[in-house]
């Protein structure tokens, strides 16, 4: 187990608890919730749990700010649309479609990198904005490749779709009136599935990533690369190297995305809003952590999700109240989301798995 | 043998390293004196590449290495301790350690493995993690422990990197009275290497005296002074530095 981990242990025995109820309910997600706006939710927590960790990649892992990791899910993501669009429809057209992003973004994070790393980190931000806003007008522009701000709708192969049927789950019926299973699985499903696996394997494989002497390396640059390069790693090769790997990763969780929702646009692969989110994500969970993306991505998701729901139950409640009805009004959502994240940010610096581990740090340091 | 070539650098209008020549065999210490301010960091800074000189050469076994990057040097068998404390803080004083091994041995681009899984590193990084007597100390991150103790540990960055040149700039300063020859047993041990040349700040007169095979002097960025010992401490000028006097007309 710890092995699969690649040795990193969560570090807090409450957070291995959540950790491991997130992965339950994200594996068994198709039979445990009912719905297609809860499976859709849990295919979204787990593609962005993919998009956060590979930024923390950069971010946490090798101090590097960049705001171009939406285009690289964006590439990804087109890759597969216009694969499946231009090709044959099945499993080959997915698979060129998917290559295809992860190759574009990791020659494009490499153009970048060498162009902008060897200088220095900050312009890389720029350099990255600047970049990935260009793309966006590209892709908006070029309508009659990229559907423009239409997007993209396309048939992926039927076996991936709800028009599939594989069987039942047998019932199991733990009292008379307490059955569990009972449900069809359809191709759907096995979409679910194919998502699910892929960002699982690709999360163990990131937490190999820092873990290896390559991911100490990382945290050596982030923590003095003056003195790494002294010691002979040299800083501009290795940061180059992981914002293609970690763009490379971006890709992949794209063309995940694409393959689930049938459809891509710049609004949901490419926006500042996404990048936004991602950031949120990794800082809410904690930097550098891997662990942190999960976290950052299942409370962000949950918040857009149900914020809105939780409040306009709240403003009912309060209705006969002054002031308080207003404030709740679900169309304020984001300013409580934005409340939420500075109050996190200032009563957790480090995240909450920052925090957790520190609680635990703390505990047996008094024992 | 690494040479420096009327090697100068200015900052603005202050040129800090002046058209230094200067020859460093291997199997000698060459200590390098001088009063505050006089460059010799600057030196160190120009040879191991984190300053790129205004002008001048810096050759190692007869190859330019002027421009290449101080990693790039650092492979070439050039290792550089630095006089401020200048480590990873966040990670524990095993990684720093591991990390300066791993740096020697070529293993950073290693993506799939794990970092500690390596037997034979990890026994390296025990042995000079006792050299230095931080074997208790090695889960504490390098930013918890005492001054003295994280100069010992820049000591051990430095010789895990087993250099053929070994720069070391005011090791013990900051030290114990117990750190302190722990240090200089190590630079003893190190010159009794014949493949080995090194560069050591210092300036405690009777350490240079037990430890420098040939003496450096550096004055407002020039070379005013070398030789062996006995010849170069009667000079006046070094007397005078010493003493803490100001220099004049040199
Ligand atoms: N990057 C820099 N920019 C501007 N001036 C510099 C720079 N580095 C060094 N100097 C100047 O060069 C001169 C030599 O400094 P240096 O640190 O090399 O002296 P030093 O001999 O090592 O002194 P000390 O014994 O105090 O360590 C000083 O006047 C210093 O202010
Ligand atoms: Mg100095």
């Amino acid at each position: 187990m710890i092995r699969i981990l690649s040795g990193d242990k969560p570090g807090s025995r409450f957070l291995s608890l959540i950790l491991f109820g997130v992965l339950i309910a994200l594996a068994f997600a198709p039979f445990l919730f009912d719905g297609t706006r809860a499976l859709d939710t849990a295919a979204r927590i787990c593609i962005l749990i993919v998009l956060a960790a590979s930024f923390d990649l950069l971010l946490g892992y090798a101090g590097i700010v960049s705001f171009a990791h939406t285009m690289f899910f964006g590439l990804g993501a087109y890759g597969v649309a216009l694969a499946c669009l231009n090709l044959e429809r099945g499993f080959g057209a997915l698979a060129v479609g998917t290559a295809a992003g992860a190759g574009a973004a990791a020659v494009l994070a490499l153009v970048i990198g060498l162009f902008s790393l060897r200088v220095r980190a900050i312009f890389f931000a720029m350099i990255t904005l600047a970049v990935a806003s260009a793309v966006a007008v590209l892709v908006s522009q070029l309508s009659y490749i990229t559907g423009g701000e239409d997007g993209l709708t396309y048939r992926i192969p039927r076996e991936l779709t709800a028009a599939v049927r594989y069987g039942e789950v047998p019932e199991f019926a733990l009292t008379a009136d307490w059955v569990l299973g009972g449900q069809r699985i359809t191709g759907k499903i096995a979409n679910y599935y194919l998502v699910f696996g892929a960002a699982l394997a690709l999360l163990l494989l990131m937490l190999r990533i820092v873990n290896s002497p390559f991911g100490r390396v990382l945290q050596a640059i982030r923590e003095n690369d003056y003195r790494a390069e002294a010691i002979g790693y040299s800083v501009v090769r290795y940061r180059i190297a992981i914002s293609v790997l970690s763009a490379v990763i971006a890709a992949l969780a794209g063309s995940l995305f694409a393959i689930w929702l049938r459809y891509v646009g710049p609004d949901t692969t490419l926006s500042f809003e996404l990048m936004i989110d991602i950031l949120l994500m990794v800082v809410i969970g904690g930097m550098g952590t891997i662990y942190g993306a999960v976290i950052g991505a299942v409370l962000l998701v949950l918040a857009q999700s149900f914020l809105r729901d939780v409040m306009s139950s709240a403003a009912e409640a309060t209705a006969q109240l002054p002031v308080l009805p207003q404030l709740l009004d679900p169309d304020r959502w984001l300013l409580w989301l934005g409340l939420l994240f500075v109050l996190s940010v200032y009563f957790f610096p480090t995240g909450v798995v920052g925090k957790l581990r520190q609680l635990r740090q703390r505990r047996t340091q008094s024992d | 043998m690494l040479e420096t070539h009327d090697l100068t650098v200015r900052f603005g209008g202050h040129t800090a390293v002046d058209a230094v020549s200067c020859r460093f065999h291997t199997g000698e210490l060459t200590a390098i004196v001088g009063p505050n301010g006089a460059g010799k960091t600057t030196f160190f800074n120009l040879v191991s590449g984190q300053v790129f000189p205004t002008s001048g050469r810096v050759t190692l076994s007869g190859a330019d290495i002027s421009r290449l990057s101080p990693a790039a040097r650092t492979r070439r068998g050039i290792g550089r301790g630095f006089q401020q404390t200048n480590l990873f803080p966040g990670l524990t004083v095993t990684e720093n350690v591991r990390l300066a091994v791993q740096a020697r041995q070529r293993k950073g681009g290693r993506l799939l493995r794990l970092a500690q899984s390596d037997k034979q590193m990890g026994r390296e990084t025990d042995a000079l993690l006792s050299d230095v007597r931080l074997e208790r100390m090695g889960r504490r991150l390098a930013a918890e422990l005492s001054h003295g103790e994280q100069r010992m540990l820049e000591v051990a960055l430095l010789m895990a990197l087993q250099p053929s040149v070994y720069m070391f700039d005011e090791p013990t300063a900051g030290m114990s009275a117990e750190e302190a020859p722990l240090v200089l047993g190590l630079i003893d041990a190190l010159r009794r290497d014949a493949s080995k040349s090194i560069l050591l700040v210092e300036h405690k007169l009777d350490v240079i005296r037990s430890l420098a095979d040939r003496i450096v002097v550096l004055h407002n960025g020039k070379l005013v002074a070398q030789g062996a010992p006995d010849e170069v401490m009667g000079l006046k000028i070094v007397q005078d530095a010493y003493m803490g006097q100001d220099l004049v007309n040199v």
